[in-house]
């Protein structure tokens, strides 16, 4: 009888201590290991770092290899032990929040394409002009002797939030970005950079069509909007929700997508999609533009213009691409070359550790090819080390995503053919056509309500429009009256009130 | 024998019958406990973040420590005018689901029981319950493997030759309220076909015989025996469903339109519309507002709804 109790007794003892030890299980993958805190020094244990890595959709397979390289160079460099934290780009939009709302460990967030003021405004990431003091003399000093823009659009009230890429090339322009044997097939001839209208493009896309009725010709896709490739605006350091100057010569802030430019090009893109140049699912697909490119189903898309562009383009396809250009490359407040931030979030562990290795990525040349383009002669091999040329080997997306999105991009290898040279003039072009509102950066902190409400009336609507999949006027007309209720003017005024006080100042 | 001294005896009574009922009653709530403490962690813990919908929230202050602003959030989820859009879609293809899905699966059911051979039987109900067994990722390609603009069967191979114009279907608002209800009834007919089956099998035989014998009709049959017996599972199932008729199946609105924005008016609901708002907007404090307002008037309804079931059939009502 006791024999059975006792039996009993201990088996309900497993039970409760196996159960206990499941739940435990929940709650440890959160823990960090205290005895690595990094006491602000470069001695002691390597201080460990979570640092997002962004990716086009799928995690490279070598990314653990490529890790440890950058450890091997990291940490005796400057003591710091990196892990990176893959997700794709379009994660990324989503994803940050949540992971910080959770308290999970990052020390070093990439917020690229996205509203960095609104990272602020919720208390995400911390202001970095300490660290940039402390740790961050590389950065200081290309920002403040060489005057690269590497906080433009991050500093708000004397605060210094993030720090931007610094790009290979500054400006935005907009162009069309196509195979050069789909004008060949229809007997056109054009060169690389070639001026044209939306009407001679609309002529172009009718004879590719009929000289290849299963193409289309016209690559876009809802989920990326091509109208800011059509004619030059500026947002003034924040979205086309908030209002833009149109043109280079204006200083009036208007509603973007009242413009008389914004729906002559709907009025084009709506044409394009009725006579069959645009792929019909457009407005929908979840497919990118170049895997369309890929499989041959589109011959070209909206593109920004860049040589870098042109020539990654040519090296995924195998083919001879070149760009038409509509508007002429020009400055913006803050350039789109560098919406691509790197900030510190709130829940940073180590954040010294994390500028001195952001630190490092504008300095050592190895550390950020290795990032880039993976282990030096396993997923690449210098073609021409002088003019930083090299050569993929075997799959190029197995050692890295490839996103410039890291560091001083001048010091990242280049495979084809250089783009120095061509990134230099299009620079110089773009600083000689600056907007009126080159260096002002709207602050939205008193519309965050409104701009969250007019963002969403856009998300709705744009990917129909912009792909011209919608009944143009009844749409349109929605979208406007929609806009309006939602308060646009009353953020467009706001914007208007600011920039103002700022021209005046100037 | 004094009354004192029974009730003595009676509440001694009592207390061995307490006793005992523990004891055998522990070893039950011992197997409860897994499921309470699931409940817990699952339902009942996440409910302290109903807070949120009250805070201007700030990630550096946490979710504790952000400032209240009272109605704030609710104030600006209805000036925005989407959530209006929302919450009446919700309700609307929630009555027009209650609706349909008793009327069809009753009828289907009726229907199965007629069948006699037993293989086809079985042919037949796995037939039409497969659909409910897929995941709405996978349905939401097969309409568009229907209804794509580019590729898909009805406009390439139906409207086109015969018309000779494609429809773009994600476009279209009007199409949706059918298509939505269409896929739904597909894919759960099958299920909620079976709950009804299995009742109709429990009826007795005898009700049948005696009708046939009084000379009654197929028709009579089903009419005076089958729907009268089939009422308390009906009025079961009316109440889960109006229990959840201010939430919606997330897959079926958000996967199967492909959340296309022009749609929005027609396929939004309230859970498509936290969704959105937190993922694509990152708008913590609109969506949290948007769910305990959800959670409220849910509760609500269901309150309601056994109450009205409570004054017509009282046998019937859930509590």
């Amino acid at each position: 009888m006791k024999k059975k109790i006792v039996k009993r007794l201990l088996s309900a003892g497993l039970v409760l201590t196996m159960s206990a030890g499941l739940l435990a299980g929940c709650g440890a993958g959160g823990g960090s290991d205290d005895g690595n805190k990094d006491q602000g020094g470069e001695t002691g244990d390597p201080a460990h770092i979570i640092v997002t890595y962004i990716t086009a959709g799928v995690d490279p397979a070598d990314l653990g290899k490529v890790q440890d390289a950058v450890n091997d160079i990291t940490i005796p460099e400057i003591n710091v032990e990196v892990e990176f934290k893959p997700l794709s780009f379009t994660e990324s939009l989503s994803q940050y929040s949540m992971w910080i709302g959770a308290g999970e460990q990052i020390d070093l967030m990439c917020v690229a394409f996205q509203d960095l003021k609104s990272y602020i405004d919720q208390g995400m990431i911390d202001p970095i002009d300490d660290l940039l003091a402390s740790e961050g003399d590389k950065i200081t000093s290309l920002a403040e002797d060489e005057d690269f823009p590497l906080y433009s659009g991050a500093q708000f009230n004397d605060q210094t939030y993030a720090v931007s890429v610094l790009a290979s090339s500054y400006g935005s322009a907009g162009g069309f970005l196509m195979t050069k044997e789909s004008l060949e097939s229809a007997g056109l001839s054009y060169e690389d950079g070639d001026m044209v209208t939306l009407d001679e493009l609309t002529d172009i896309f009718a004879a590719i069509k009929e000289a290849n009725p299963d193409v289309y010709p016209c690559g876009i896709t809802g989920s990326l909007p091509p109208s800011g490739y059509t004619f030059p605006s500026d947002p003034l350091g924040a979205t086309a929700a908030s209002g833009v100057l149109i043109g280079l010569d204006s200083t009036e802030v208007v509603d973007y997508f009242e413009s008389e430019e914004y729906y002559d090009f709907l009025e084009h893109v709506r044409d394009w999609y009725q006579k069959g140049y645009i792929p019909q699912d457009a407005a929908t697909t979840d497919i990118t533009l170049d895997e369309y490119m890929k499989s041959g189903t589109i011959s070209g898309y909206f593109s920004e213009g860049q040589e870098g562009l042109k020539n990654t383009l040519e090296s995924n396809l195998g083919k001879e691409c070149l760009h038409l250009m509509i508007n002429e490359p020009y400055m913006k407040s803050v350039s789109s070359a560098t919406n691509v931030y790197w900030t510190v979030p709130v829940t940073a562990e180590e954040p010294e550790a994390a500028m001195r290795f952001l630190n490092l990525l504008y300095e050592d040349k190895d550390l950020l090819n290795t990032i880039q383009w993976g282990i030096k002669d396993t997923h690449y091999k210098v073609v021409d080390e002088e003019k930083g040329l090299i050569e993929r080997i075997g799959d190029p997306t197995a050692g890295t995503s490839g996103i410039g999105v890291w560091g001083d991009q001048r010091m990242v290898y280049e495979f084809g053919s250089s783009t120095k040279e061509a990134n230099a003039e299009w620079t110089e072009a773009a600083m000689n056509n600056q907007t009126k509102g080159y260096g002002f950066a709207y602050d939205s902190s008193n519309m965050t309500n409104q701009i969250i409400a007019v963002q969403s009336v856009i998300t709705e609507y744009q990917p129909a429009l912009e792909t011209g999949s919608a009944d143009l006027e009844s749409t349109y007309q929605a979208f406007i009256d929609k806009l309006k209720a939602n308060g646009i003017d009353e953020i467009i005024a706001d914007k208007q009130a600011q920039f103002d006080e700022w021209l005046a100042q100037q | 024998m004094s009354r004192s001294a029974v009730r003595k005896e009676k509440t001694a009574a009592l207390k061995v019958r307490k006793r005992f009922r523990w004891k055998k009653a522990v070893p039950i709530y011992l197997m409860v406990l897994p499921g309470v403490i699931y409940f817990l962690i699952n339902n009942y813990l996440p409910m302290a973040g109903i807070t949120i919908a009250f805070r201007k929230i700030n990630y550096r202050d946490g979710i504790f420590n952000s400032p209240f602003c009272g109605l704030e959030n609710f104030e600006f989820l209805f000036q925005s005018g989407n959530i209006q859009v929302a919450i009446r879609n919700t309700l609307l293809y929630n009555v027009a689901f209650i609706i349909i899905g008793t009327v069809f699966p009753i009828a289907v059911a009726i229907l199965f029981n007629e069948i006699r051979g037993k293989l086809s039987q079985k042919i037949y109900q796995t037939a039409i319950l497969l659909p409910y067994l897929m995941s709405m990722v996978v349905v939401s390609y097969l309409v568009f493997a229907f209804i794509s603009a580019d590729n898909g069967f009805i406009n390439k191979s139906i409207l086109e030759p015969l018309t000779g114009e494609s429809v773009a279907f994600y476009q279209e608002k009007a199409y949706w309220p059918f298509i939505l209800i269409f896929v739904n009834q597909w894919k759960g007919i099958g299920f909620s076909m079976i709950l009804y089956f299995s009742s109709i099998i429990g009826i007795s035989p005898d009700y049948y015989e005696a009708a046939k014998v009084d000379g009654a009709t197929k028709w009579q049959q089903i009419r005076y025996i089958t729907l009268p017996m089939l009422k308390p599972t009906v009025i079961t199932m009316f109440i889960l469903s109006v229990s959840k008729i201010f939430y919606s199946d997330f897959g079926l609105f958000y996967q199967v339109p492909r959340n296309s924005g022009t749609l929005y008016e027609v396929t939004q609901t309230v859970d498509t519309f936290v969704y959105n708002a937190l993922m694509n907007q990152n708008n913590i404090a609109m969506s949290s507002a948007a769910s305990v307002m959800q959670a409220i008037i849910g509760f609500i309804l269901v309150v309601a709804a056994n109450a009205v079931i409570r004054k017509t059939s009282e046998e019937n009502a859930l509590f």
